[in-house]
C-alpha cells in the first residue's frame, strides 16, 4: 500500500479517533482525592470493628 | 512511512503515559487502603491462630486441667497484647487519615498509617511464629 494512501487513511480515521480518545482520557483522568474520599477510609473494618467484633467476624468466615 | 510510524509510536507512548498517570494524592489514598487491607488480613490470620490454640487448650483440658488453665491464661495475655496494638493502630490511623483529609494530596498519610500498621503486623507475625 502506498505511503500516501496510508497517510490519507490515518488523516481520515486517525485524527477523529485520536481526538475522541484524548477527550475520553481527559475526562477519566484520575484526580487527587477529595477530603470525603479520605474520610471514607475511616469506615474500613480494621478501624471500625472492636477486637471482639473482628474475632467474631473471623470465626463466622472460617 | 517511517515518520508516520514514529509519530504513532510517540502518540501511543504519550497515551500510555496519560492512562497510567496517577496524581500523588490518589496514589497515597490507594496505598493507605492497601495497608488497611493488609492489617485486616493479618488480623484474620491471628484469629485463625487463636482458634487453633483454643481448640488445643480445650483438648488438653480433658487430660490436664492445670496445664490447660495455664495455657489459657497465657493465650489471654497474648490476645491482650494484640488488642492493645490494634487499638494503637486504630488511633494512629484515624488521626493520620483525618490529617490527610485536611491536607492537600494527603501527603504522608499512607506512610503514617503504614508505620502504625507495621507494629501490629509485626507483633502478630512474631506471636504466631512462636
Amino acid at each position: 500500500m502506498p505511503a500516501a494512501t496510508i497517510a490519507a487513511l490515518l488523516i481520515q480515521y486517525g485524527i477523529p479517533l485520536t481526538t475522541k480518545l484524548i477527550e475520553k482520557w481527559s475526562k477519566d483522568e484520575p484526580t487527587n482525592p477529595e477530603p470525603k474520599e479520605w474520610l471514607e477510609l475511616l469506615k474500613h473494618p480494621s478501624l471500625t470493628m472492636t477486637y471482639d467484633e473482628a474475632k467474631a467476624a473471623a470465626k463466622a468466615k472460617a | 512511512m517511517k515518520t508516520i510510524t514514529s509519530a504513532f509510536l510517540a502518540l501511543a507512548i504519550l497515551f500510555a503515559g496519560c492512562a497510567t498517570k496517577q496524581p500523588p494524592g490518589r496514589v497515597a489514598l490507594n496505598a493507605t487502603e492497601s495497608v488497611m487491607d493488609t492489617v485486616q488480613a493479618s488480623m484474620d490470620a491471628w484469629f485463625a491462630w487463636v482458634a487453633i490454640r483454643e481448640a488445643q487448650i480445650a483438648e488438653l483440658k480433658k487430660t490436664d486441667r492445670g496445664a490447660a488453665l495455664e495455657q489459657s491464661m497465657e493465650l489471654l495475655k497474648l490476645e491482650g497484647r494484640v488488642l492493645n496494638a490494634r487499638s494503637a493502630y486504630q488511633e494512629a490511623a484515624k488521626t493520620a487519615i483525618a490529617a490527610g483529609a485536611a491536607s492537600t494530596g494527603g501527603a504522608g498519610t499512607s506512610e503514617r498509617v503504614a508505620a502504625a500498621a507495621a507494629q501490629l503486623i509485626n507483633l502478630v507475625s512474631t506471636l504466631t511464629q512462636k
